[in-house]
């Protein structure tokens, strides 16, 4: 089975996208197979609505394990599935807490054998950095999505997903990203309304 | 688990676990573990094939080795394994065959010459220069590998093989498997080992020591088991020069330090021991190790009485100190 990574800083939206896609993707009942950082794996299993009250959160690292989700898409006559894993939200420096550490480390790990790696950036975030520092150049740029972005350029499977395009800021945002990162695709995406998800799907069928 | 399909890319996966363990580890920063991941997965440094070791880190490593004191000629040997591993790195890069190497080894040596200590080391040496997976030590001894009945004892030398893939299995006292006779489990324990020697050749290393003597008779007992262990290292007894070091050392990793007469007396005490008829049960530097540790005990005891120990007192062993009677040999 594929792998389908989906990564980004903390609080981007990374749990609410992977549900809000597995729903758009026509599953009803979400069922996630939970990779722990100390080796082991289990099984749950919740309906979307619960999932978004339990899983996503306003709190920075809410997600401290991969949990990943099987989504299928139609290959000719039967189908593929794609193992569509959130992950835990990177932060830069060294973070204190061992676990946390151990989390992103898993994640790393992870993205090493993605075949899909969907970064999701928050354009909103972006756009309201701009906003307050306007020239004062790179400011508003992350080194982090910076090296990731470059890491993604080895790799066919990337693309860049600017999401919370539901705020008003975030269009200035998703501006600077697609100028930015003329090498990588840039797709305008909100996790929350689930906009701009038929392109994503496409992308994602492509790899899958 | 992973997904079956492996992407190519241009970062060993070697490199890259390094990375992420020392991300783990908070040795480094995400954006940084970040830059080393992608920066090597772009094509520019590719000069001759950067080897996995680099000659510096190496350099590193064997400096730590060299600060030991005296084994001229353990260190010669592990230099030259060394070399010879960064040296298949660089034909590698060439294009040209490089056999893997059997590293297993026969530490032999009399008591307290270093054979743990330098084990202990090789393996964290060769996790270093990414030879070894995992790079960790697995020391065990007789009652690990044989077991209580028939089959048993397959069974847990299997199991200890299983946990040292990736590292160094390290059998201490290795001659007590085939010292029990015919009917010890201890000789299928041998056997179960060879064969494992076989199925991962390349995915573990095993360092057998023990004592000089009882090594090469543990050696003769099974024909398979000289040619299996291509690598033998000899540790020499410590000279009395080297053994006063070693003294210095040992206290003054404790902060303590040797007063002039101390040290003149720990030399005839060191000389007369290694000229004594009891020469086969010297433990050359845990013997030292003792000596030191003893004559602490005994300046606490001498300090008890002062009303008041200034820190050159504190710090400082009295020839006084140093007793010769029941002296642990």
């Amino acid at each position: 089975m594929n792998r389908g990574l989906v990564i980004g800083k903390t609080n981007v939206g990374k749990t609410l996208f992977c549900i809000h896609f597995a729903k758009f993707m026509g599953i009803r009942e979400l069922n996630w197979l939970v990779e722990r950082t100390d080796g082991q794996t289990e099984r749950r299993r919740m309906s979307v609505n619960a999932a978004e009250v339990e899983l996503s959160d306003a709190t920075p690292h809410r997600t401290r394990n991969l949990q990943s989700l099987a989504v299928e898409f139609p290959h000719k006559k039967g189908t593929h599935t794609l193992l569509l894993s959130d992950s835990t939200g990177l932060c830069d420096g060294i973070h204190p807490e061992a676990s946390v550490r151990e989390a992103m480390a898993q994640t790393l790990e992870v993205l090493f054998s993605a075949r899909i790696v969907l970064h999701i950036v928050d354009a909103a975030q972006i756009g309201r950095r701009l906003m307050q520092g306007v020239g004062s150049g790179d400011a508003w740029w992350d080194p982090v999505e910076e090296q990731l972005a470059d890491y993604g350029g080895t790799q066919s499977g990337y693309i860049i997903l600017a999401n919370k395009m539901d705020l008003p800021e975030a269009r200035s945002g998703y501006a600077a990203l697609s100028k930015r990162f003329t090498r990588h695709r840039v797709i305008p995406v909100s996790a929350l309304y689930a906009t701009g998800f038929r392109e994503v799907k496409q992308h994602v069928w492509r790899f899958a | 688990m992973l997904p079956s399909d492996h992407r190519r890319t241009t970062v060993r996966p070697i490199v890259a676990q390094h990375v992420i363990d020392q991300y783990r580890q908070g040795q480094i920063a995400l954006s940084d573990a970040l830059r080393q991941l992608s920066g090597e997965a772009a094509p520019g440094p590719s000069v001759s094939g950067h080897p996995t070791i680099r000659r510096e880190r190496l350099q590193e490593i064997l400096d730590e080795l060299d600060a030991l004191v005296g084994l001229h000629e353990v260190k010669a040997t592990v230099r030259e394994i060394f070399a010879y591993l960064y040296m298949q790195q660089r034909r590698q890069s060439l294009q040209l065959r490089a056999e893997p190497v059997v590293l297993h080894m026969v530490f032999k040596g009399n008591p307290g010459t270093g054979k743990t200590t330098v084990a202990r080391l090789l393996a964290r040496m060769f996790h270093e220069c990414g030879l070894l997976e995992k790079g960790h030590l697995v020391e065990v001894e007789r009652a690990d590998l044989v077991g209580e009945y028939i089959g048993h004892t397959a069974q847990k030398t299997r199991e200890m093989v299983k946990k040292a893939l990736g590292g160094v299995l390290f059998i201490d006292e290795a001659y007590s498997l085939a010292r029990g006779g015919e009917k010890d489990f201890g000789r299928e324990a041998i056997d179960c080992l060879v064969k494992s020697m076989e199925d991962f050749r390349n995915q573990f290393i095993a360092i057998i020591a023990g004592y000089e003597r009882e090594m090469e008779w543990f050696l003769s007992t099974n024909p398979g088991l000289p040619s299996r262990f291509p690598i033998h290292v000899t540790f020499p007894d410590y000279s009395v020069a080297a053994l006063l070091e070693i003294a210095r050392r040992i206290a003054a990793d404790r902060q303590y330090r040797l007063s002039p007469e101390a040290e003149k007396k720990l030399r005839l005490y060191l000389e007369e021991a290694l000229s004594s008829c009891h020469r086969s049960n010297f433990s050359n530097a845990r013997f030292v190790r003792n000596l030191v540790e003893r004559a602490i005990r005994r300046q606490a005891l001498r300090l008890f009485e002062a009303a008041t120990v200034d820190r050159q007192a504190a710090m400082t062993l009295q020839p006084q100190d140093f007793q010769r009677e029941g002296m642990v040999l």
